[in-house]
């Protein structure tokens, strides 16, 4: 649309106003000066005419009484009848002074004197004078008289024609005055005239031939003029607006048709009540007709075009869609070509208009070629087939590799446990062994000789104890055993553990520890574990200076701690850029490490996993040659005050164990014959007379056939397995409370929740270590014996 | 806009007829003398004549009103008027200042003079002399009764009415009375004026001659334009002047 103006004409009724008033301002000063013209006109007229009629009456009343003067001079001076003269006289005298009289010229020489006239006369009648002398002196003063008479007389015929041009000059003027205000006015029409034709005919004249030339579809006949007002200017722009709107109009329909060409769709119009079908150029083309011969056909026809198969559905949808019972209307069914060939179309439609009644009578739709769609459809089908197969044989092959890997994760599992239970069993023979021999007493070589298979043994068994539990913390399979200790009696334990090992390299241990926390919630072994890791490293690499053990309270909530463990030493140190690495599995600061100080590089990856199972971390603080500090950190919760039994030195629970051990009497369920040996041993040194059975059907039948006060029971043993025997066993009589204590190389914490769930009361793993077993030993026989004095 | 239109015909015909009924219905009450010949006095039988009777009747004609006429002495007829008991006063009224603050005058109905008159004999004397020596008169509240307090030497007699007037003079208690013109006339005319004529030429100065005018009552402007003109009406149509000859042997006007 192109833009007509260029700034905001004022509208018509600004113009007309404008005009008007310019107008009325100027016809009324004229009005109002031709007015007052006029006005001063008819009163100068007035005047004159009040003027003329007063002067005329009072002259023509003067004439008159001057007539009247030279008629009483005659009777006067003629009269025969004293009576009659003398009248006349005195009337004569009044007259003279008249102010009727007054006024004329003359008076005082002729009127007035008059008076005096008339008393000589008076004076020559009474006298009787001679009539000559009488006469004589009336004739004087009557010619006189007369002759004023007829000076006025003039002067009032020379003062009406005064009057009468002056009247017929004011009427010119009034004419002339008239005449130019008819001009005025004259042109004023033609002003307005031409305003009218430049406001308003002219432009109406150019949006009539505008729209004419729009009927007839020839586009813009010729520019419009300019618009004078905001009127035409609106209408102008609406008629430009209208001419945007018919091109845009013809545009859309051009694009609509290429549209439809372009999506291969094509228009009905079906009237409902005749049947008649009329339909766009497209949809003859669709089906290969040429569009003239195609442009209407009948319903009679278009069903003969339609495929029979989809005739029914095709009627059941109009009819359905007719009466309502559908929202709409829209079918996919085959037409016939002009060729011969099926083509799918897919046809919508809706109700355009209905009769008074409601009932509808005309359709407006469209049919899309779909043939290539339906084409594509049936491709994808079978390439759906296709897929649907192969997705199926993956799969199944992916479910078989899924249940080997399952497979092979049972076997890995299964592999670990039985070398747990294997390497124990022979280790346990090893260190029992060596604890016997070491009791018979040695020679200082072969002392010296068994302390280094002890530590060889121990050494193995920490490979294995690490080995075992990365694979099983790897495996999710960490558990947390929450009790409450004494944070001073961890750090107590760790410390004598390390105490023989720290005299030997003259290192002091020191301990720090947050004042006012003591006790805790938390798995105490595994804290245990995750601060030996760190301080026996502390200790291997340690060789002068000391090692600082240290808890610091790092934050506090309600009802737990974060605390922050640390070792310190002032040993070798470790590279700033091996210090990333420590935490990893399998990680030393160097391989020569290894070498030289041995170890399995798993501790520290341990603790890093105990941390973070107590929502903590790791990190170390390390300066070559100067010292490391190993920290990590552990949410634990407030815990209440515990009172365990005392640890009490090996020879002390002896001599109490011996002490309880009167007259009590031990099942051991064990198959593998050193293992039972060594626990033979160690019972017997504990005074303990201890039954072997070598499998758990065995120890069954002797529980049964005896009462123990203390089974002792292996796990994996032929015929019936330590677990199945306990069930059994609780159910025999007096066997209820019996403490069942596990001694197994089955060492998982699965394997222990399994052992407590069947009904045992402790557990004791494999490699056994006397201080440990002899304190559990104590313990049960005490709580045994506390439970058999009760009443 | 078109209510007014639509009220304008009924404000015209008010405008037009204003009191019209009110005008036919109600007399106009008019005072006038009955001692001044030729203007108005009685006959013989008692009837009142005059060229002002006559004058008022065809002023009333020409009003088209009724007139109730009352006969009052001049000196009554002024304040009369101005009380309001009153519309008009016919009594040959001047125009003076003094009078004019007490009633309207319409326009002129006649113009006069004034003549001292007295014995013949004494016409040849100065009328200064006259007046330094021999008793006057003139008519009681009348502006010749005020001129001769003011020329002649010995007080005026004053008489009530035109008649009493001409009887102090013919029974010569005054010598010399001043009077209108054309009451002088009509007296010198008479029988009883024989012995009598004008002492000098009649006088028309301070007052003594001018204007005669018809007295309204103050504050009826209506009334003075209907008046006047109803008497223009008179003049030009002929019928003042014809009164006028009736009563005197000129124009009085």
């Amino acid at each position: 649309m192109s833009e007509r103006k260029t700034g905001t004409p004022p509208s018509l009724r600004q113009v007309s106003t404008v005009v008007l008033a310019v107008l009325l301002i100027i016809l009324s000063a004229a009005g109002f000066l031709l007015t007052r013209q006029m006005l001063d006109l008819q009163a100068l007229a007035e005047t004159h005419r009040q003027q003329a009629a007063s002067s005329l009456s009072e002259k023509v009343r003067a004439v008159a009484n001057i007539e009247r003067l030279i008629l009483l001079g005659d009777q006067l001076s003629s009269a025969p009848g004293r009576d009659g003269w003398q009248a006349a006289g005195r009337a004569f005298q009044a007259l003279t002074y008249h102010p009727s009289l007054q006024e004329l010229n003359g008076r005082d020489a002729a009127i007035s004197n008059g008076f005096l006239v008339a008393e000589k006369l008076l004076a020559l009648r009474e006298n009787n004078a001679a009539e000559s002398a009488i006469m004589d002196l009336w004739e004087t003063q009557r010619e006189q008289l007369s002759r004023i008479a007829e000076e006025t007389s003039g002067s009032m015929i020379a003062h009406t024609t005064q009057l009468a041009d002056t009247a017929a000059r004011s009427a010119r003027q009034m004419l002339l005055l008239a005449l130019a205000f008819s001009v005025l006015l004259l042109l004023s029409l033609v002003v307005l005239l031409r305003i009218l034709k430049v406001q308003l005919i002219d432009p109406l004249q150019a949006v009539s031939r505008q729209l004419a030339a729009m009927r007839s579809g020839a586009g813009m006949a010729s520019k419009l003029p300019l618009a004078r007002n905001l009127e035409v200017s609106e209408v102008f722009n609406a008629l430009q607006a209208l001419q945007d709107t018919q091109a845009a109009l013809k545009d859309s329909e051009e694009r609509q048709r290429l549209a439809l060409a372009g999506a291969n769709q094509g228009l009905f119009d079906l009237d409902m009540l005749s049947g008649r079908v009329r339909v766009s150029p497209e949809y003859a083309e669709m089906l290969g007709y040429p569009p003239d011969e195609f442009t209407e056909l009948n319903f009679a026809r278009w069903e003969t075009l339609l495929h029979p198969d989809d005739l029914p559905a095709t009627l059941r949808t109009y009819e359905d869609y007719v009466a309502g019972r559908i929202p709409e209307y829209q079918i996919e069914f085959r037409m016939r070509t002009r060729d011969g060939q099926w083509k799918w179309l897919l046809s919508k439609a809706s109700i355009q208009s209905r009769d008074a009644t409601g009932k509808p009578v005309r359709m407006l739709g469209t049919h899309t070629d779909i043939s290539a769609l339906k084409a594509a459809e049936a491709e994808i089908r079978t390439l759906n087939g296709e897929l649907e197969a192969r997705v199926a044989q993956r799969t199944a092959e992916l479910e078989s590799a899924k249940r080997q890997a399952e497979l092979a994760t049972l076997a890995k599992s299964a592999f670990l446990a039985n070398m747990s239970h294997e390497i124990r069993t022979p280790l346990n023979a090893i260190a029992g062994m060596a604890h016997l021999i070491r009791r018979a007493g040695l020679e200082p070589l072969q002392q010296q000789r068994l302390d280094k298979l002890e530590a060889a043994g121990q050494h193995l068994l920490e490979i294995i104890n690490d080995v075992l539990d990365l694979s099983k913390i790897e495996a999710g399979k960490l558990q947390l055993e929450l009790r409450s200790f004494a944070l001073p009696t961890l750090f107590e334990n760790i410390c004598s553990m390390l105490q023989t090992r720290a005299e030997l390299k003259h290192l002091p241990l020191r301990r720090e520890l947050p004042a006012g926390i003591h006790w805790l919630i938390g798995d105490t072994t595994r804290l245990q574990q995750a601060l030996l890791n760190y301080a026996v490293n502390a200790l291997k690499f340690t060789e002068t200076g000391c090692i600082t053990l240290r808890a610091l309270v790092v934050s506090e909530r309600e009802d737990s701690l974060l605390l922050r463990f640390e070792v310190s030493d002032s040993g070798i140190g470790i590279a700033p850029e091996a210090l990333g690495r420590l935490f990893s599995a399998f990680e030393q600061a160097d391989n020569s490490t290894t070498r030289k100080y041995g170890g399995t590089g798993l501790g520290l990856a341990i603790t890093r996993k105990i941390a973070e199972a107590m929502d903590g971390e790791v990190g170390a603080i390390s300066t070559p040659g100067q010292g490391s500090t190993f920290w990590f950190t552990a949410w634990l919760k407030r815990g209440d005050p515990q009172y365990p039994l005392d640890r009490e030195s090996v020879d002390s629970m002896e001599a109490d164990l011996t002490r309880l051990a009167v007259g009590r009497r031990v099942l051991l369920a064990e198959d593998e014959p050193i293992n039972r040996e060594i626990a033979q041993m160690l019972l017997a040194d504990a005074g303990l007379a201890a039954d072997a059975a070598e499998d758990g059907r065995q120890a069954l039948a002797m529980a049964a056939a005896q009462h123990y006060d203390l089974i002792l029971m292996d796990i994996q043993m032929p015929n019936l397995d330590g677990l199945e025997a306990t069930r059994q066993i609780r159910r025999l009589p007096g066997y209820a409370s019996t403490p069942i204590i596990a001694m197994t190389a089955n060492a998982f914490a699965e394997d222990k929740e399994r052992c407590f769930a069947a009904g045992m009361d402790e557990f004791i793993a494999k490699p056994i270590i006397p201080e440990d077993f002899y304190g559990q030993l104590l313990l049960s026989l005490s709580s045994s014996a506390a439970t058999a004095a009760a009443p | 806009m078109f209510r007014l239109f639509a009220c304008l015909p009924a404000l015209l015909l008010l405008a037009l007829f204003p009191s019209g009924a009110n005008a036919q219905q109600q007399a106009l009450a008019v005072a006038i003398t009955d001692s001044a010949p030729p203007f108005a006095y009685r006959d013989e039988n008692g009837k009142l004549k005059g060229f002002n009777v006559d004058l008022v009747q065809a002023l009333c004609q020409r009003l088209q009103r009724e007139c109730r006429v009352e006969v009052l002495r001049f000196p009554e007829v002024i304040p009369a008027v101005n009380a309001g008991r009153f519309d008009l006063g016919v009594a040959n009224t001047l125009r003076t200042p003094e009078r004019e603050k007490l009633v309207r005058f319409t326009r002129v109905i006649w113009r006069s003079t004034s003549s001292l008159i007295g014995l013949r004999e004494l016409g040849g004397a100065q009328r200064a002399t006259l007046l330094a020596r021999e008793q006057t008169c003139a008519i009681s509240g009348s502006r010749q009764l005020g001129w001769l307090g003011e020329h002649a030497a010995r007080a005026p007699i004053p008489a009530a009415g035109n008649g009493e007037l001409l009887e102090q003079l013919t029974r010569e208690r005054c010598t010399l009375a001043l009077l209108p013109t054309q009451q002088a006339l009509s007296f010198l005319q008479g029988k009883e004026g024989q012995r009598f004529g004008y002492i000098g030429a009649p006088l028309d100065d301070n007052g003594l001659g001018g204007d005669v005018h018809i007295v309204l009552r103050p504050g009826n402007d209506g009334l003075k334009d209907e008046v006047d003109a109803a008497l223009e009406s008179l003049i030009r149509d002929g019928t003042h002047e014809r009164l006028s000859r009736r009563h005197f042997p000129y124009s009085i006007l």
